[in-house]
């Protein structure tokens, strides 16, 4: 009887004993006058997504200013993010969101909620128009980027919509179909309909305006998993807003390249894209390669200052843990690196 | 041991604070003990249906019939007591009660469901059903919660490495689903259940036949909506929310025939199917939900078994094996190559597993035999592929009596294959019995372990890799088993410290062009401590279970120049599990309260602290009355699931159910 009294207080004693759950630490959260916003994803379904600030001029990180300054996580997949107005509007797909942020204090302005919808990236016309994609609704969202109402939840467009801008009062937007569209769809604001379609190379996906006002789109060509000899070969469209045609291509062969992802266009005149082996940099003028390998290392994201004409290569390593930001001068030289979030896929700049 | 508790963290973590909150919980929880200790006082007349044994006899640990306390690692059961004891009616439900057996599970019944022993993944745990393989080579990884208890007669559960016995997968441990055999008494039975979320069963068994030739058979369905009230919280708002596209169908039928040809020849026959139909629903990221997902499994088997006992020394075994599984993916949302995803996986494997068994005298003991199997699987996701299969292994039992007793279990397996490297496994095991009443006996083991490459990891479309290689793990432990009876109580306790480490782990890493490709490239360690206690007070006035698991499984190696997830707790493995049953039987009632605890989890792989998984609790009760008129037997039962609403999850995203009820009615002829 004895024996079994102490099993049973030993039970007793083991079962009191748990370990405490891990405390997170208190972050940091800065007024940021001039820096860079790095936009952290975050696992798929893990409502990780974080946004982390990096001030180069004192040289200092800030991991997440989002938590820091609203005490909660910023969502589930933040695709996206641009500054109007000393507001940042961040795409949060995974959780049908818009998040509006202040630029200064970081605190939540508002949030624009889109239940049904996959906003994935954003542009922001004026004060009364801004407009996202729904990657898997084949469709643009346009709201008032200041009361932050939906003006029309649905216009149609192409196939699996991703990239979108704003050129010549018009909203030009990448129909990606993953490979299975190759077009690019014209919205006019003041009727929010879709005026135009424009043929491009297949899986176009990002797309920006240069210093010449012209629209560069980055097709990623079609990747066939099953047999990749059908495979076909990434490019690089010119388009002329005003009579929406091609005005130049600049292709990338399956051989040399891969499949070319992501864009960074500078105002002085060039451009990046993120190739097999590396960094592709091309002019914008002469819509021609300058360099097909102009940094050797591959990267999830990328991004170039304007002003100090540094490229930022955001490289999400495992998917899985923090990634690291990889700061170039424009020489091509490391200058520098920082930690972020998990999976940093955005970098823009507050100047 | 001593140095293990005080070298990690385990207790470093410990507070007092925790320790008071958690005994203040218990003690709380006690009253409800003390209640039926009370009722049973007043009512008080003893049942002899829950009697601890110490000499439970186990199949898995050896390929042959041992007990429990005799082997060189541990081996748990769940026994048709357990199996009442629990709540559910999945292996899942059962299997969440036994030692070192961690639950993963992505949201209520159906819902998937996967287990990890000893800290490894859901994919390092090789699932058997009689001793034959029930892991695909697709995935490794089974959904227990889509296996009915229906023809169950019970569960083993060797955790520890055994791949010198059952070969690959066999890393985290080994789960044999050991069904009911054909008796050859004319039994009949029928059983309805309704509970929440309009959840409702039948089921029917029966048999019969005579010494020579025995039938059995049985059909199950249960259906439910799944559609569950949960919390969810984007930080700003709390929203009580309700599961979407979760309903399920499940269907499970068999027949198992039994033929005796004469006293030394055994032949029988089981044939299963079943059929799993439900709604596969996301992850909840925001408080809108539109699942649209389904998935369906049809799984059967053929198991042809003939035991034959060719002397007094000699006994023969041949296993046939025929396995199909068939799984379809369906979902509208996700739009991939111009159309909505849905996919097919066809797996076939067959296998022969002759096994012979020689007992050369009452202390020395030899299996031998070989594994003959061929597996294919054809999807529109993963290469058409065949792996053929050859393996030889040998295993003895040998007892010394120097003076006390000890056995030795050396064993040792090779494993060829068509498509992948093979393997040799080894593994020595000893156990010396100091005592025998009191019972104390010590046990060790050490082996080598493996698992080859999935045909997802090789052949997947677009990103499977043909240079892979198995990964390799090394196991050891080292436990003490100890017990007494006397008319008081019976007691039994065990403890087990092991250490797994395991090496060329395969993971997928992203590669150029946002492709990703699967590689050997990680170390892990998984170390840990598991105690359980069965407890039998005054002939089953009140039984006692309790099991608490220690774990600490670690990323030990550097995927790159900087990774921060070196050293690093592996994402959602709780450090600490633990299970307390308390149970009473008597004058026909029987009343079980199962408490649980799970410790948090990290959901990053470099361990953020501001993304966890939170501890949670939950208590399950249950209550049954039975009784027996002339050759019918009744019985009700009654089971609540999380009575205290505690809103958890194991697996973010995927809430699990608030209190939940399900009712039971059971008519059985004999």
């Amino acid at each position: 009887m004895r024996q079994t009294i102490t099993v049973l207080f030993s039970i007793s004693i083991l079962v009191g004993c748990r370990m405490n759950d891990p405390i997170a630490p208190v972050q940091e959260n800065p007024v940021v006058i001039k820096g860079v916003y790095i936009l952290n994803e975050g696992g798929f379904t893990k409502s990780n997504a974080s946004l982390t600030v990096y001030v180069p001029d004192s040289n200092t990180v800030y991991p997440d200013v989002f938590s820091a300054a609203n005490n909660r996580s910023l969502g589930d997949v933040a695709n996206d993010i641009v500054i109007h107005n000393n507001k940042a509007y961040i795409v949060v797909n995974n959780s049908h969101k818009i998040e509006i942020i202040s630029t200064e204090t970081h605190k939540s302005l508002g949030t624009i909620q889109v239940p049904g919808n996959s906003p994935f990236k954003i542009v922001i016309l004026n004060d009364s128009k801004g407009y996202f994609t729904n990657l898997y609704k084949n469709s643009v969202t346009a709201f008032n980027p200041t009361s932050y109402a939906i003006i029309k939840e649905n216009i149609p467009v192409g196939l699996n919509p991703q990239g979108i801008t704003a050129a010549n009062g018009k909203i030009f937007v990448c129909n990606s179909g993953y490979g299975f569209d190759s077009t690019v769809s014209v919205i006019d604001p003041n009727i929010d309909t879709v005026v135009a379609t424009i043929k491009v190379g297949k899986s176009p996906a990002d797309i920006s305006v240069d210093s010449d006002g012209e629209i560069i789109v980055l097709c990623n060509g079609y990747s066939d998993f099953s047999n990749s000899s059908n495979d076909t070969p990434g490019s690089i469209f010119i388009i002329d807003p005003k009579s929406y045609t091609v005005t130049s291509t600049i292709l990338l062969p399956l051989a040399t390249y891969g499949h070319p992802n992501e864009l960074a266009i500078s105002n002085k005149g060039y451009g990046f894209t993120v190739v097999n082996s590396g960094i592709l940099k091309f002019d914008t003028k002469s819509n021609s390669i300058i360099s097909s390998l102009f940094i050797s290392k591959t990267s999830y994201s990328i991004a170039v200052d304007n002003v100090s004409e540094r490229i930022y290569l955001g490289d999400a390593r495992d998917f899985a843990s923090n990634g690291k930001i990889y700061v170039y001068e424009k020489n091509a030289v490391l200058k520098d690196s920082i930690t972020t979030g998990i999976i940093p896929g955005t970098i823009i700049f507050k100047q | 041991m001593r140095n293990y508790f005080y070298d990690h963290i385990f207790l470093a973590q410990l507070s007092f604070q925790g320790w008071a909150f958690c005994c203040y919980q218990f003690f709380v929880k006690k009253i409800i003990i003390i209640s039926l200790l009370f009722f049973r006082a007043l009512f008080g007349e003893e049942d002899s249906t829950i009697v601890y044994r110490l000499n439970d006899v186990v199949v898995t640990g050896t390929r042959s019939p041992v007990a429990v306390e005799k082997l060189s690692s541990t081996v748990q059961i769940a026994d048709s007591v357990l199996i009442a004891q629990s709540n559910g009616t999945s292996i899942a439900d059962v299997l969440s009660s036994i030692s070192g057996v961690s639950l993963r599970n992505y949201g209520g019944t159906a819902a998937l469901q996967s287990i990890s022993l000893r800290g490894m993944g859901s994919d390092y745990s090789l699932i058997l059903i009689n001793g034959q393989r029930f892991t695909t080579f697709q995935t490794n990884t089974v959904d227990v919660g889509i296996f009915s208890l229906l023809d169950v007669d019970r569960i083993e559960v060797a955790a520890g490495g055994n791949s010198s016995l059952y070969g690959t997968d066999a890393v985290g441990g080994v789960v044999n689903i050991i069904t009911k055999k054909p008796t050859g008494k004319t039994t009949g039975t029928f059983a309805g259940s309704v509970g929440s979320f309009g959840m409702n069963s039948y089921q029917f068994s029966g048999g019969g036949g005579n010494e020579q030739m025995s039938l059995l058979a049985s059909v199950r369905n249960e259906r439910g909506r799944n559609d569950y009230e949960f919390y969810f919280s984007d930080g700003i708002n709390r929203y009580k929310l309700q599961r979407m596209g979760s309903d399920y169908l499940l269907s499970n039928y068999s027949i198992s025939a039994r033929s005796m040809f004469d006293t030394l020849a055994v032949s029988m026959i089981t044939l299963r199917y079943s059929n799993a139909d439900r709604g596969q629903p996301d992850a909840v990221t925001s408080n809108y939900q539109n699942n649209l997902a389904r998935i369906n499994d049809k799984d059967l088997i053929l198991n042809i078994v003939t035991d034959i006992e060719l002397s007094n020394e000699w006994t023969v075994s041949f296993p046939i094996s025929i396995y199909n599984k068939h799984q379809t993916y369906r979902n509208p949302n996700i739009i991939t190559n111009g159309s909505p995803v849905s996919s097919f996986y066809e797996n076939n494997n067959i296998s022969f597993t002759p096994l012979f068994q020689i007992s050369m005298s009452s202390d020395h003991m030899l299996n031998a035999g070989w594994d003959i199997a061929v597996a294919s699987i054809s999807s529109n996701e993963v290469h058409s592929a065949r792996r053929e299969q050859f393996s030889g292994f040998i295993s003895s039992q040998n007892i010394f009596h120097i003076p006390y007793e000890i056995i030795m279990y050396p064993s040792v397996r090779y494993d060829s294959f068509s498509d992948t490297e093979g393997a040799l496994s080894p593994k020595i095991g000893i156990n010396i019995g100091i005592l025998d009443q009191p019972l104390l006996r010590f046990r060790s083991s050490y082996g080598k372990n493996y698992r080859v490459p999935t045909f997802n990891d090789l052949y997947w479309i677009g990103g499977g890799n043909l240079s892979l290689k198995p990964e390799h793990s090394k196991n050891y432990d080292i436990g003490v088993i100890a017990g007494c009876n006397d008319e008081f109580a019976s007691v039994l306790v065990e403890v087990n410290y092991f250490a797994i480490n395991a090496t060329d782990k395969i993971v997928w890493q992203p590669i150029a062009g946002n492709m990703w490709l699967p590689k050997n490239l990680q170390s892990v360690s998984s170390k840990g401590v598991e105690i359980s206690a069965k407890v039998n007070i005054l002939k089953n006035i009140l039984t006692i279970q309790y099991h608490q698991n220690f774990v600490q499984a670690i990323k030990t190696s550097s995927d790159y120049s900087g990774d921060e997830t070196e050293n690093k707790i592996l994402a959602f493995v709780p450090q600490e599990t633990s299970t307390f049953i308390l149970g009473s039987s008597f004058s026909g009632i029987s009343m079980n309260i199962i408490y649980s605890i799970t410790g948090y989890r990290y959901e990053t792989a470099n361990n953020n602290p501001r993304f966890i998984l939170p501890t949670f609790d939950k208590v399950d009760v249950n209550l049954s009355y039975g009784f027996t008129l002339h050759s019918m037997s009744v019985r009700f039962k009654i089971e609540a699931n999380n009575i205290f609403n505690n809103d958890y999850q194991m697996i973010s995203g995927y809430p699990m159910p608030l209190k939940n009820y399900m009712m039971t009615s059971e008519i059985s002829f004999y």
